[in-house]
């Protein structure tokens, strides 16, 4: 019996782990390049192992490409407070939706459901027109507040589910004990719900992070561009002669991707399941 | 007594008076409401706003405001050979992605379900590029493509010794497409596992049980129990995958830019190009409400397959 089950098992390990080679190597080629010397890099035959680690690629990165600062800083002040607004206002909007009464939530609900999928080009044309007018595009604000609204409905979604399953006998003692409405969800139900927040903050992170559609349109210039569309200018600027440093600013803008993802993986899985049809 | 009936009374009159059924709503309201103004200023009004602005032509640059044209962007675009060509290329993405992505995903999800060893492993090295931002997916990819320099030849021509496989695989017309499904199916692949396994787990030990004890193999397993009850999986990321495919952009955009020529023109970089490029507003308005419809349709279907009663 076990002679039997072993080798299927064998087979499958190895084809899982050619499977997992294919997709780590290209994170392993782009490293590579990035601590190889142009010459490696643009051999006429290909070098897998630099003969010579060097981290002139970064060095140039930090210290001559002054975009390259001001992109990190855009990402990180867009990404921190698209975050905390997000999280939030989804936490203040799904515990509506889970236990509180109110006119039209089914409708409400549907129509947030219905609006979850759509392509991003039906807002952004009005976005542009509208922050045109107003001043908004290439600043902060101009990225911000439309991240908060696209990551709102699917984040209401799994707020609303994490609090459906905390029980009602718990507010109703809180309110006994006079807990007014506000003090039941800010003192009661948020300390529950943190499994859930955490699913949102890992959500808007990883989303805004990398977005590329809304940054690419709303920003034209370097006053407000992120990493994930300066990026692609840089690449333009750079031409072919430099994959050097684009490689070294692409693993340096995955830095904290990857530190959020590895050590919240939990979550964020838990949050696809959850809302399985996401835009 | 007397004050005891006084309090039922009292809480009578509050829960039929419409004062108290005001009362009622306020808490509600005021969790729904800065959240709701967020949404109905960058998702409802655009919403309905881009529906007008698809009915009009409104350049930016030169049109004080959209003059309405009513249907006429929408019969337009049937003559609109770029439009064809987008909307051609965009079905070809899909014919490739969809079987890729729900076949691959699925022998995975059932390789991993088996509980080898690495299997935790494995799975966060498969989920890992759903994390990594398409700009840079696009880039890193441009660099393994590349003609010259990239990896992929190198292992073609050196490794393998099988050079006339290796390719310009982004300068080619008909590589070009394949090579953005290949990187979309190395960046989407991990969205699909995760889904499949959830609902390989939702599958009841007593049924596996139940054949095991009348003798079915461990394929007859597979075949008669795993994938039949996978239903509502195939439904979840079907859907999901079309819905992916419709909006197909940054892939194309970044790393081809929709050629060489328009080979890989798709409809969201068309309806991008309209709008932020040529300033047609109107008439990107218009396709990105096609684009929608199409969603729209795939997203009820959804709802009514997945929720039968």
């Amino acid at each position: 019996m076990t002679k039997k089950l072993k080798l299927p098992e064998v087979i499958i390990f190895i084809i899982l782990l050619l499977t997992a080679v294919v997709f780590l190597v290209p994170f392993l080629w782009t490293f590579l390049t990035s601590i190889k010397d142009n010459k490696e890099i643009y051999s006429s035959t290909v070098v897998i192992i630099p003969s010579i680690v060097t981290l002139e690629h970064y060095v140039k990165v930090i210290t001559q490409m002054e975009d390259f600062l001001k992109f990190s800083y855009n990402t990180v002040v867009i990404t921190l407070w698209s975050v905390a607004a997000t999280v939030i206002l989804s936490a203040m909007m799904g515990y509506a939706f889970a236990k509180l009464k109110f006119i039209g939530k089914k409708i409400y609900l549907a129509f947030i459901l219905l609006i979850l999928t759509l392509p991003y080009a039906i807002y952004l044309i009005p976005i542009y027109i509208l922050e045109d007018k107003v001043n908004l595009i290439d600043t902060h604000v101009g990225l911000i507040l439309p991240y908060v609204a696209i990551n709102l409905p699917m984040s209401i979604f799994i707020m609303r589910g994490t609090f459906s399953n905390i029980p009602n006998g718990l507010s109703e003692a809180a309110t006994i004990d006079g807990c007014n409405f506000f003090q039941v969800w800010s003192r009661i139900m948020m300390p529950i719900a943190k499994p859930g927040l955490a699913t949102i903050v890992i959500f808007t992170f990883i989303n805004v992070w990398g977005e590329f559609m809304f940054a690419r349109t709303l920003a034209s210039t370097p006053a407000a561009q992120t990493l994930a569309v300066g990026i692609t200018f840089l690449r333009d600027e750079a031409a072919s002669w430099q994959y050097g440093t684009l490689t070294a600013t692409i693993m340096l803008s995955l830095i904290p991707l990857l530190a959020i993802f590895l050590s919240m993986q939990k979550y964020f899985i838990r949050g696809i399941t959850e809302g399985a049809l996401k835009g | 007594m007397a004050l005891e009936n006084a309090a039922t009374a009292r809480q009578h009159i509050k829960k039929n008076s419409l004062k108290g059924f005001i009362k009622g709503q306020i808490p509600g309201y005021f969790f729904l409401l800065p959240g709701f103004i967020f949404i109905f200023v960058f998702m409802i009004y655009p919403l309905f706003r881009s529906l007008f602005l698809s009915f009009t032509q409104y350049n930016f640059a030169f049109d004080d405001k959209p003059i309405f044209t009513g249907l006429k962007n929408y019969i337009d675009m049937f003559s609109d050979a770029y439009f064809i060509e987008a909307f051609k290329n965009t079905f070809v993405f899909s014919f490739m992605f969809f079987p890729g992505m729900m076949i691959l995903s699925l022998i995975v999800a059932l390789m991993l379900d088996r509980g080898v060893k690495g299997s935790g492993f494995f799975r966060t090295t498969i989920f890992l590029p759903v994390v990594i931002p398409l700009s840079l997916t696009g880039i890193i990819f441009q660099w393994i493509l590349n003609d010259q320099y990239g990896l992929l030849n190198f292992f073609l021509k050196d490794v393998l010794g099988m050079g006339f496989l290796a390719k310009n695989w982004l300068g080619d017309d008909t590589w070009a497409m394949v090579s953005i499904v290949f990187v979309s199916l190395w960046k989407y692949m991990g969205m699909l596992v995760i889904l499949y396994m959830a609902g390989l787990q939702a599958i009841s030990n007593e049924l596996y049980e139940a054949a095991k004890v009348d003798g079915a193999t461990g394929l007859q397993r597979i075949l008669r129990i795993t994938l039949p009850n996978l239903r509502e999986s195939y439904v979840v990321c079907g859907i999901w995958t079309i819905i992916q495919s419709v909006k197909v952009f940054e892939q194309p955009f970044i790393m081809t830019q929709g050629g060489p020529g328009t080979s890989t023109l798709v409809l969201y970089q068309y309806t991008w190009e309209n709008a932020f490029k040529f300033l047609e507003m109107g008439y990107a308005s218009a396709i990105a409400y096609v684009m929608g419809i199409i969603i729209l349709i795939f997203s009820l279907l959804n709802l009514k397959l997945s929720k039968p009663e």
